[in-house]
């Protein structure tokens, strides 16, 4: 029974990733440890995650947030899926849903039954077996049925800023002190451990434990513990964004948007109050003002903010945990918002923390199974976020056409190659992106495997198309009798929320 | 009708399966029902030479073989009637004096909000943390030699029952052999086996002496450590396993007096491990043996000679897929057999196979896929077999990096490092890993300031309940009699 000698821990940055971490230590941690957080009103915050995965709602509930007050706190709106908008070629269009696609038939996963029916199906399309999608294709939302074959996860989009301000509430009430001013350096002891941080006031906040929520200047795990940045620029090149707000829109969709653009692609994020936009582009191949133009031009509703000019790059640190000081968020990392990703991550390095907290003031062992964990997290994400670029076939631009030729990891090649074999999907179970994810973006950017199971061709082909088309009218109708998504978020969100997994489906994997 | 790929899959049309033993059999089995719906004719060759250690002893089964038998359609009543079969709960362990239970199933307590071994292991330190598994109805039930089946019902204690079944395995092998015929697969006798093909072109034709030779579009090599097809065809290169705890298995009947309990014994001896199995009417022995020194020791306090020595060497083929041709169990490696036998090996190998399903084209890729799966099943099986080594046969440093790494999170955090394709559950892991002597030092941050007394109440409280379900189950003895009147 050893008991955590760690008694005084210091978070630097607020933001979304520092009030996480704040708020989750102050609900998990034991009462003798004191939680110290450091911010200044001076520097303003990234405010990542407007668009969010079901996995938050996870998190929410460990910490005894109810849902219909975060969405008033967040002027949160529900989302079911990503709409992809001329990732494949410049028509295409498919949902990334949290949910599967269809379900087994006589064992064998749906989507071989589907590309063996499909040129018999002509009027629908993978995402047509998904009630998520279906909900979100026709405006509407409600909670997962209890009947695990048709399930979903649902997640938000939220207001990044306000939902750090609701959790700066719930964590000042429970113990953590926050103390403003901004960082000057870190102190490091004999041993190269964090000692103190000190501020430009000359305050001087000593910890046991340190927890760097700095953002991109990544001022602790970066510049004190001089742990390298690995830039994975080569194979997502987007390196600036430039995010706008607009008027909120007429009817508030229940899903994020992706558009694809001559040299990047847009965001759209429906709030209760206001429309997110953004441009994310390669200043390579896109000037700053043009990137502007194209997103002024883009907008659905009248500009409510300036434009705010974002830089970063794709990456990672080499490690996220060294000897004390463990860094969340951008500090981290930073991977492209392009599936929502960043509060995820954000969420997994908060829970491994706690579950590899350093017992004894012994951080080597903590270190190690963090850093495993979370380096297969960002990689796997990765790879996926390069699949959405490298299997484009675009052919209006010189960025598009270079994505496609260009080289990929081989961890992604192989699933690719596997994919168009056999329209097999690699299987891992640590990671967030299963099966499902995987084939919403290989058939919906239009990689057509040349064979599948065998023993999807057991039934006359037109008797799959029949139970396939049945199924999807099925799905057709449950969409339609669901309330108009509108309507639930004007009724301050579902009047009972059901118990959330740490899954991107709801109840199923895949 | 058009189809959609432009390559449409070419089913594959014939499989022979080769060998002799349960996992020949089981393999027949299992394709002939699930390849049923596609026409896939079965020719299964069973080679009289081919002596396998698949076809003797006691086939100890955990609760996946009760869904094999579900999904080929074998009535389970009838299999424990011909295999003279018992049900069990799990297996006895008992490690210098000290025993303790690894039960099938689950304990069922929700996380509140930490999971309920944290419990444990914030109220006690080291051995105690074993209070755990006493914390499961399989393990109360077995106490009193009672059993019962699972229910379907959350709000019943005995919905957390899992179990396996202890089956004579040469009276397995007939049963399913029968039952494969009656499934329509070929099954042809043959003195002599001689395979043709070789490592560029994979199996081409088996001769068996008189007639044309039999092809097929598919193999399975299912022939035990000699591996006719993979190894000895094929030429697949063998990584042998550089450490092996033990070099010998020596097995045994006896005439039992005593009323079978409903789980197996696994005893901590100076020689290694015996495991003892109740069959209905005798007692299977199984002895894991260090060396030839200790098998020697063993052999000569024995009051019988009717027993089997094999040679254990643990290792596997680089592939076990190569070409057309799958091997399962020993033909394509030999991870140990300590807690997982032969079949249920082999079986976990044939259903990765039948879950990713080659066409007649080959598909590399998904063979690549399959073996890349099948080596992490390979270590999975191998670690648990070596988790019975430490301690006894062998030191920490000696243990698979992996396992030592899990192993390292487990003591230093309470925590599992679940790992891809894991065979055990979650709960089934942390009894055996506490049984074996690894305790935590860490638990669940939300415990630290936990009220202890309310806790050992809440857990006496559990107790008291699985206790008296327990009591009010029948006995093993009177669930075995109603099996014979049905």
């Amino acid at each position: 029974m050893a008991t955590p000698m760690t008694q005084r821990i210091v978070i630097v940055g607020g933001g979304t990733a520092g009030w996480m971490t704040a708020a989750a230590f102050a609900r998990l941690l034991p009462a003798g440890m004191s939680i110290t957080l450091v911010e200044s009103d001076n520097i303003s915050t990234v405010g990542v995650g407007e668009a969010t995965i079901p996995h938050i709602r996870y998190f929410n509930q460990l910490l005894g947030i109810a849902e219909r007050e975060f969405i008033q706190a967040t002027q949160a709106t529900y989302k079911l899926a990503i709409e992809f908008v001329g990732w494949g070629d410049e028509s295409s269009r498919y949902m990334h849903p949290f949910s599967a696609f269809g379900h087994d038939l006589g064992g064998i996963d749906f989507h071989h039954h589907w590309l063996c029916a499909r040129a018999a199906l002509p009027h629908l399309r993978l995402d047509s077996f998904s009630l998520a999608a279906q909900l979100a294709h026709n405006g509407r939302f409600a909670p997962p049925p209890p009947y695990a074959d048709l399930g979903y996860g649902y997640a938000f989009h939220v207001d990044a800023t306000r939902y750090a301000i609701l959790l700066r509430r719930y964590a000042e009430k429970r113990r953590v002190v926050r103390c403003e001013g901004t960082v000057d350096y870190a102190e490091q002891s004999a041993d190269g451990r964090l000692s103190a941080v000190v501020l430009e006031s000359g305050a001087r906040i000593e910890g046991d434990f340190f927890v760097d929520c700095s953002g991109f200047r990544s001022l602790l795990l970066g510049q004190a513990m001089k742990v390298p940045f690995t830039s994975w620029k080569h194979w997502l090149p987007c390196d600036r964004a430039i995010a706008m707000a607009s008027e909120p829109l007429k009817t508030i969709p229940s899903f994020t948007r992706s558009t694809a653009t001559g040299s990047g692609w847009q965001w759209r994020i429906p709030l209760q109050e206001r429309t997110g936009n953004g441009q994310v582009y390669a200043s390579d191949y896109l000037t700053d003002d043009e990137a502007f133009e194209q997103l002024y031009q883009a907008l659905n509703s009248e500009p409510v903010s300036e434009p705010n000019l974002l830089r970063f790059e794709a990456g990672c640190r080499a490690q996220s945990w060294k000897k004390n000081c463990v860094a969340v968020g951008l500090s981290s990392g930073f991977l492209e918002p392009l599936e929502s990703t960043s509060i995820y991550l954000i969420q997994m390095a908060i829970i491994k923390c706690v579950e590899y907290f350093p017992i004894n003031g012994e951080h080597s062992l903590s270190e190690s199974a963090f850093n495993q964990w979370m380096s297969t997290e960002y990689h796997r994400v990765r790879d996926f976020l390069i699949l959405h670029y490298h299997l484009n076939r675009r052919t209006d631009s010189r960025f598009w056409q270079d994505c496609a030729a260009m080289s990929i990891p081989d961890s992604l090649q192989q699933k690719i190659e596997l994919f168009r074999e056999s329209a097999c999907i690699e299987q891992y179970e640590r990671g967030l992106f299963a099966q499902p994810s995987w084939l919403a973006v290989y058939l919906g950017q239009g990689l057509l495997p040349t064979g599948f199971d065998s023993r999807a061709l057991q039934s006359p082909q037109a008797a799959t198309a029949a139970k396939l088309d049945s199924m999807a009218s099925h799905l057709q109708q449950l969409a339609q009798r669901a309330p108009m998504h509108g309507d639930v978020i004007r009724r301050g969100g579902l009047s009972q929320e059901g118990p959330a997994v740490m899954s991107l489906y709801g109840e199923r994997r895949g | 009708m058009v189809n959609a790929v432009a390559n449409a899959p070419r089913p594959i049309r014939r499989i022979i399966i080769v060998g002799n033993g349960l996992v020949a059999a089981g393999a027949a089995v299992t394709l002939a029902t699930t390849l049923k719906a596609s026409s896939c004719e079965l020719l299964w060759v069973r080679p009289a030479a081919l002596e396998q250690d698949d076809s003797h002893g006691v086939e100890v089964t955990d609760p996946a073989f009760g869904c094999w038998l579900t999904m080929v359609g074998y009535p389970e009543p009838e299999l424990l009637r011909t295999c003279r079969g018992i049900y069990s709960l799990g297996v006895q362990y008992n490690i210098n004096q000290t025993p303790f239970f690894w039960p099938y199933g689950t304990h069922g307590i929700e996380p509140s909000p930490a999971p309920f071994e944290q419990e444990f292991f914030r109220r006690f330190d080291g051995a105690d943390q074993l209070a755990f598994a006493d914390h499961f109805l399989a393990a109360q039930a077995a106490k009193l030699g009672r059993f019962d089946f699972p229910v379907d019902d959350p709000r019943s204690a005995k919905s957390t029952l899992g179990y396996g079944l202890h089956l004579d395995r040469s009276a397995l092998v007939e049963a399913l052999a029968q039952y494969a015929r009656t499934l329509g697969v070929e099954c042809v006798s043959c003195d002599t086996l001689n395979v043709h093909g070789g490592s560029a072109n994979g199996v081409e034709a088996l001769d068996v002496g008189g007639g044309s030779p039999l092809a097929a579009d598919f193999y399975i090599d299912a022939t035990g450590a000699s591996a006719h097809l993979l190894r000895q065809t094929l030429n697949e290169p063998y990584d042998n396993s550089q450490a092996e705890p033990w070099r010998y298995c020596l097995s045994y009947s006896e005439m039992s007096t005593v009323t079978p309990q409903p789980f197996a014994q696994m005893l901590c001896e100076p020689w290694g491990w015996r495991r003892q199995c109740a069959l209905q009417d005798n007692l299977k022995v199984d002895c894991w043996v260090r060396d030839e020194t200790a098998l020697h020791t063993l052999t000569s306090g024995m009051h019988t000679d009717g027993y089997r020595v094999q040679g254990i060497q643990s290792g596997r083929s680089r592939q076990g897929w190569a070409h057309n041709c799958l091997a399962l169990g020993q033909a394509a490696g030999q991870p140990g057999g300590v807690a997982f036998s032969e079949w249920s090996w082999a079986s976990r190998c044939l259903m990765l196979w039948l879950e990713l399903l080659p066409d007649r084209t080959g598909r590399p890729l998904l063979r690549d896929e399959y073996n890349r799966r099948w080596r992490q099943l390979y270590e999975l099986v191998n670690e648990i077999h070596w988790m019975h080594a430490v301690g006894f046969e062998c030191d920490n440093k000696s243990l698979p990096d992996q396992l030592r790494w899990r192993l390292s999170v487990f003591c230093g955090f309470g925590r599992l490092w679940r790992r891809e394709e894991d065979i055990l559950s979650d709960e089934a892991w942390i009894v055996l890993a506490l049984g074996l002597g690894w305790y935590p030092k860490g638990y669940d941050l939300t415990l630290v300031d936990a009220d202890l007394d309310r806790l050992q109440h809440k857990h006496n409280k559990i107790h008291q309940t699985l206790v008296k379900a327990a009591e009010t189950m029948p006995t093993l003895t009177e669930v075995l009699k109603n099996l014979k009147a049905r």
